[in-house]
């Protein structure tokens, strides 16, 4: 497991002109074509930066080439965990045998592990019931034997999209 | 252009079908938790299809990407949502037995 280094100023600066030019961006998406909002935009978009990059600190951060792999693993489970809801919805009904697990989190504290308990409930049958320390809660809406297998893969690729290879076994 | 439409529309029908499971899922699921399973898990699938079939009758970029911001943040918001939820039924159980 690995943590950030502390950042070197080119490296902030960096960061800064990203996260300005993706405030810009929100901003056009949501205001449209009209020249005169760059009056309230600009100073939006600076307000934005303030904030994300105070409110992210120095800790683990997401990096941007792992994105792609991971929307493309978010959209496969989504559609895997919407069909899993239909089929128990329409065949299973109220016959279904809900239950709970936990699963000792590898990830370290806040950002990285505060994704992977929102992201336990994109996966089949998986919903984030609480979070005390580093241990997880999940409800499951049925037994599930691949469960287990399924959280730590999910919590490698969370790892993975913050630059953190997780070496030791899941607990 | 057809083909466009006709995938448009498979995905219109798709998303469609994922909301009304999500509906029955809520009617007829035994829990308060097991019913939070369709509504954080089917109807962001549900509201994905609907955006993907609109965004391809868009020829505009601008709400192209207006409509995949709406899906991300449905997608935070409904997976944080979710969470504080689950967590508010756990501190009402608790309460309840003890």
């Amino acid at each position: 497991m690995s943590s950030a280094p502390h950042l070197i100023p080119s490296t902030r600066a960096f960061r800064t002109l990203i996260t300005f030019l993706l405030g810009l961006f929100l901003w056009k998406v949501c205001t449209g074509y009209d020249p005169e909002s760059w009056i309230l935009g600009i100073p939006a978009a600076a307000l934005f930066t303030y904030f994300v990059i105070k409110g992210a600190g120095d800790g683990p951060r997401i990096h941007l080439r792992a994105l792609p792999g991971f929307t493309a693993y978010f959209l496969l489970q989504s559609f895997r965990t919407g069909m899993d809801v239909a089929r128990h919805a329409l065949l299973t009904g109220q016959h279904v045998n809900p239950g709970f697990t936990q699963y000792r989190s590898r990830l370290p504290e806040g950002s990285p592990r505060a994704v992977f308990a929102n992201m336990i409930s994109l996966l089949p049958g998986t919903l984030s019931w609480s979070l005390t320390g580093d241990m997880h809660k999940i409800h499951m809406l049925e037994g599930n034997p691949l469960a287990y297998e399924e959280l730590a893969e999910l919590e490698a690729r969370v790892g993975r999209l913050y630059g953190i290879e997780l070496q030791e076994a899941p607990l | 252009m057809i083909l466009l439409e006709l995938l448009s529309t498979v995905f219109l029908c798709l998303g469609l079908f994922f909301f009304i499971a999500s509906a029955i899922g809520l009617l007829r699921f035994p829990d308060t938790l097991c019913r939070m399973h369709a509504l954080a898990k089917a109807d962001n699938l549900a509201l994905g299809c609907i955006i993907l079939g609109v965004i391809l009758r868009q020829t505009d970029l601008l709400t192209i990407a207006k409509l995949v911001l709406i899906w991300g943040i449905t997608l935070l918001s409904s997976a944080t949502s979710g969470f504080l939820l689950a967590q508010r039924i756990r501190r009402k159980t608790l309460h309840e037995e003890f």
